[in-house]
């Protein structure tokens, strides 16, 4: 059995914790283990354990990533090093607030506003909208992100991403106010680098940055 | 500072092709500075022109030539990709399109132009 150095960073500094791997161990279940036997101090949080909730993200060796889903046998590395998310502010060790990221997705409106037209919508069937539907908010791309690292008001791919599936969405009649956020010059879509973080990153790979050119194109179009 | 780090630090293609794009376009600024100081030189005159120009040619400045080279193609087929992925044709496939349009594509090109720039100005053969 190999042991491990999972290096931690901390409110207070960076600690390392040996551990012992067993197959199939999991970053959360490292830190489990670090929280019942050699530290309980340690602050992260998690809530489902299977990956749908998206709460224990955390910096994992440089990558942004959901610890529950992340087997340290992929990491190829004796050491692990785990620190809170980038780009978002720290409550205590591992924990971050999320108030920022939520900040900005509530620029865009995230929900539905009705069209006045009263009649039934017919739904098409729409493939791309569909893959982009699976979005569980955990601050992944956002903290992922180069431009967001620089650009405090920028909405973020995640943001970007609910305004146009709420854009595409038939039954909606309030996307020329989502256009309008998504075009402001300092904080809309036209701040992002194609720098192809968010895509690479997002747990349910969600392809971001192929969102965010088609709301460029959306604003053309309008 | 930190945060300025962090937007250049990750392990991802594309971002590795912003940095390359960022730095290669800063180099080849600082040379068009060079390139219009040196034409600047011949409205002091033939004699002004030819001692500037004389300063590129020693070794150094011929490497830094060769370096040039590298530097114009990699910002040219980068930029082309980005313009590629702007229009959607290439949103897919971007980390293809870096590692064999941008890098494999580049060192074919430079090594054609780089090789017998090295032979003849370099070993002056």
């Amino acid at each position: 059995m190999n042991t491990l150095e999972i290096r931690v960073t901390r409110s207070a500094g960076i600690r390392s914790y040996p551990l012992a791997l067993s197959p199939r161990m999991t970053v959360l279940d490292a830190l489990f283990r670090i929280q019942s036997g050699q530290d309980s101090s340690l602050a992260f949080r998690c809530a489902c354990r299977v990956g749908m909730c998206g709460t224990c993200a955390m910096y994992i060796n440089r990558v942004p990533r959901l610890a529950c889903k992340t087997r340290i046998s992929t990491l190829d590395s004796t050491v692990v090093t785990i620190a809170p998310l980038p780009n978002l502010p720290v409550i205590q060790d591992l924990v971050v607030s999320l108030e920022p990221f939520f900040k900005q997705w509530k620029r865009i409106k995230p929900a539905l506003r009705g069209s006045a037209s009263g009649e039934l919508a017919i739904i098409p069937p729409d493939p791309v909208a569909s893959r982009k539907r699976d979005c569980i908010t955990c601050g992944i791309c956002y903290a992922a992100c180069g431009v967001k690292a620089t650009q405090a008001d920028y909405l973020g791919p995640a943001a970007i991403n609910k305004a146009f599936l709420r854009i595409h969405d038939p039954r909606d009649g309030a996307a020329h106010q989502r256009l309008a956020v998504l075009n402001e010059e300092w904080s809309g879509v036209w701040r992002c680098h194609t720098q192809f973080s968010c895509s690479a990153v997002c747990p349910k790979k969600i392809d971001l940055t192929d969102t965010i050119g088609r709301v460029k194109k959306s604003i053309l179009a309008s | 500072m930190k945060d300025l780090i962090r937007k250049y630090t990750g392990p991802f293609s594309g971002l590795l092709a912003h940095r390359i794009q960022r730095v290669t376009g800063l180099l080849l600024l600082v040379y068009l500075f060079l390139h219009v100081r040196t034409v600047y030189a011949l409205s002091e005159g033939p004699e002004a022109f030819d001692r500037a120009v004389a300063q590129f040619r020693g070794p150094v400045f011929k490497m830094l030539e060769i370096a040039l080279l590298g530097a114009v193609i990699l910002h040219a087929l980068n930029g082309v990709r980005i313009t590629l992925i702007d229009v959607g044709a290439g949103q897919t496939r971007q980390s293809r399109l870096f590692w064999i349009g941008t890098i494999g594509l580049g060192a074919l090109i430079f090594l054609t132009g780089a090789i017998p720039l090295f032979i003849s100005s370099v070993l002056g053969r």
